[in-house]
């Protein structure tokens, strides 16, 4: 693997935590529905270098497109609640269990990966649609009953 | 330790960092938030666990299946969130306040 992939992996790599920290840890819903549009757009960098070329557009135009600016949105209609959080008493034990717990996983896992493999648009596609028939039905009986109940619990009035 | 390892353990952080997240914030959309930034390191996790097992595409098919379900758990979330801020069944948001009004 050449050296700038290496150095791309690096900036990515480092794009992803410090987007996923702000989105968790800043006080401002706002601005953490925004750090993950931008979490999720370097997601998509990731599976396209990966190989996975149909899921990067999917994960930029369907989840960053579409869901991440629905919550930016909504949350920007609501007024800015003040942001309440636990006692920080206990963070250096939930600091100490996130270190330890990715450091388990890692090893678990392997540091030494195989070779890469590419999955083209049209492999994948041809997947789903051949051993995914069920589930595809499944996917738009959910999504219609998602659409039909945000729907009618958005424009419900108060009965009272 | 190559580039792509360094993907793995940032794959790993964000999975915990959403988990933390739900531990730390008392508020519901900041939950509802890093409930995502934990499914954004999972779908990671299983693509580079994909690619590292030369299974590419059962895990493409899933990680495609499990991004559009999680749209549809933001609109639900999201309208129940609002609806009960419209009916002011919420103020801040809170949920220690829910509890609270539970009791």
């Amino acid at each position: 693997m050449s050296l700038l992939l290496d150095l791309v992996f690096i900036v990515l790599a480092v794009m992803l935590v410090v987007f996923g920290a702000m989105t968790v840890f800043h006080r401002s819903l706002v601005y953490s529905a925004v750090f993950l549009a931008f979490l999720g757009l370097t997601n998509a960098a990731v599976f396209y270098i990966l190989g996975f070329p149909l899921l990067a557009f999917i994960q930029i135009i369907i989840y960053v497109g579409s869901g991440v600016l629905f919550i930016i949105i909504a949350v920007s209609m609501l007024k800015e609640p003040k942001v309440a959080r636990v006692n920080a008493g206990n963070e250096v034990a939930l600091a100490v269990f996130i270190i330890a717990f990715a450091v388990a996983l890692v090893v678990s896992i392997g540091i030494v990966p195989a070779s890469t493999g590419y999955v083209s648009v049209q492999g994948l596609l041809q997947y789903i649609v051949s051993n995914g028939e069920i589930s595809i039905f499944v996917l738009i009986a959910v999504l219609s009953v998602a659409l039909i109940a945000s729907i009618s619990i958005a424009i419900r009035e108060d009965q009272q | 330790m190559n580039g792509i390892t360094v993907i793995l353990i940032a794959g790993v952080f964000v999975l915990e960092l959403g988990i933390a997240g739900l531990v730390y914030n008392r508020n519901l959309v900041k939950m509802l938030l890093s409930l995502e930034v934990s499914f954004n390191g999972a779908i990671l996790l299983v693509l580079y666990i994909s690619w590292m097992l030369f299974r590419p595409q059962l895990a493409g098919s899933l990680v495609f299946f499990s991004i559009v379900l999680a749209i549809g758990e933001i609109s639900i979330i999201l309208s129940v969130l609002i609806y009960m801020f419209k009916m002011k069944m919420l103020n801040e948001l809170d949920q220690d306040e829910i509890e609270d009004d539970e009791k």
